[in-house]
């Protein structure tokens, strides 16, 4: 029967169904290289944590009594800054499962980009435990290919919008799901009718399997992608407010009112919380004038959020104690859903293995162009069975 | 809806899987794993049979 004999009604889902077909072959096919470069990158930045600790790059406290006497956080930063006398304060940051490291970034000015150190201080003993590099080597290339393929912003955005088209993909991938396999059943491959047909079949299923977390990688990926634009649009708003009483007077000198206190009486006006990191005055998460503490929550999901409390270093008092825009926290929030290490080694392991089959979903679409597109269309109805 | 059944439920088990962990630690880090192990352990069996005839 040739489709002008089929009844109207037919003709027009049959070509709905093309309209689809071209949304998802065009749409996978611009970003599957891409994501494809993200998938394998990603693999060994799911165990970055655990490759840079086998590569010394991450601080390994020797286990003292819990009890320990420690160090002020100004000796901490004298005993970082001791490394490079030549160099100052930018940021300090712990992790939250490790209150006994500080991690000091120093650098030849707060604004600085380049030249940047870091050194992880012992806070029980002001012991150097490691110098994490920064820049260059095999993990921050690996990162930095995955975040911007080196590029920058406009490698950011443009991964961004290669995310946007595999979201498409995979919504289209969703609606062509249901007339492919109506007939094969869930999760099978039929291997006797040719190697085209056992691979559509096993693109489909992988695909239709995978599809919630590889949307939400994907979609937290985009998120990400429009990290820096986010964060530029809080600095010139929310944080611009935050200290614009401070317009037009003069940098203080030094000396300047001690870290740690800035440090407790943060902390003692959110006392549910823990210190994410410290920005030094100058940089461009506070002001000349501002120590800026980021303070972390305490539960599984405000844990990788930020309050930033201002306290002046001078009067050594708070000037400001906000929460972040919506859209920060969002960001903050939706980091975990895309590098998988909220829940232990286990879900590491799951993420990569998600990972592994996705890179095989994309492989086999792209198989599937390749075969086909030698012949006839990319995706035949005729398939449908 | 018989074409969707399956997939649905291995869709909202992913989703609650990955919820939970981020929601609370423990007992819900547990139910995670689980879950997305369900996807893992059904996309093993296809690859299985995508090997079959290839080897």
């Amino acid at each position: 029967m040739t489709s002008s004999a089929l009844p109207r009604r037919a003709n027009t889902s049959i070509k709905r169904l093309k309209v689809w077909i071209w949304l998802h072959k065009w749409s996978s096919l611009i970003c599957t290289i891409f994501m494809l470069m993200l998938a394998l990158t990603g693999f060994p930045l799911i165990f970055e944590h655990e490759i840079d600790e086998a590569l010394g790059e991450t601080a390994k406290p020797a286990s003292f009594e819990a009890k320990s006497p420690r160090m002020s956080v100004d000796q901490v930063l004298a005993a970082a800054v001791a490394q490079y006398p030549d160099k100052q304060g930018m940021f300090m940051s712990q992790e939250a499962d490790d209150d006994r490291v500080w991690y000091v970034t120093l650098a030849n000015q707060p604004d600085s980009e380049e030249e940047l150190k870091q050194v992880a201080i012992d806070v029980r003993n002001g012991e150097v435990l490691a110098q994490p590099k920064l820049s260059g080597g095999v993990m921050n290339t690996i990162e930095g290919l995955h975040v911007d393929m080196l590029l920058g912003l406009p490698g950011m955005l443009f991964l961004g919008a290669m995310g946007v088209l595999l979201l498409v993909s995979l919504i289209s991938g969703v609606v062509l799901y249901a007339p492919f396999m109506r007939k094969v059943g869930f999760a099978q491959v039929r291997i006797t009718k040719g190697k085209r047909m056992k691979w559509l079949d096993a693109h489909n299923a992988l695909g239709i399997v995978t599809l919630v977390w590889f949307f939400v990688v994907g979609t937290t990926g985009v998120i990400n992608a429009w990290s820096e634009l986010l964060i530029d649009n809080w600095q010139r708003t929310h944080l611009a407010k935050m200290i614009e009483t401070y317009q037009g007077q003069p940098v203080p000198t030094q000396p300047v009112g001690s870290l740690q206190h800035a440090v407790d009486i943060a902390l003692s006006a959110e006392p549910d919380r823990t210190v994410q990191f410290i920005a030094f005055p100058g940089t461009g998460f506070t002001s000349w004038h501002h120590y800026g503490v980021y303070l972390r929550g305490a539960t599984p999901l405000t844990i990788r959020t930020s309050k930033p409390v201002f306290v002046d270093v001078v009067t050594g008092k708070i000037t400001s104690n906000q929460n972040m825009p919506w859209y920060l926290t969002m960001l903050q929030v939706s980091q975990p859903l895309h590098f998988g290490d909220y829940a232990g080694m286990p879900l590491k392991f799951i993420w990569a293995i998600f990972n592994a089959f996705t890179i095989l979903v994309l492989i086999s679409g792209l198989y599937l162009w390749w075969s086909k597109s030698r012949r006839r269309g990319w995706y035949d109805i005729e398939e449908a069975p | 809806m018989r074409v969707w059944f399956l997939p649905v439920v291995i869709g909202l088990l992913s989703i609650f899987g990955l919820v939970t962990g981020l929601l609370a630690d423990g007992w819900a880090d547990v139910f995670t794993w689980s879950a997305l192990c369900g996807a893992c352990i059904v996309c093993a069996s296809v690859c299985k049979k995508l090997l079959w005839r290839s080897t």
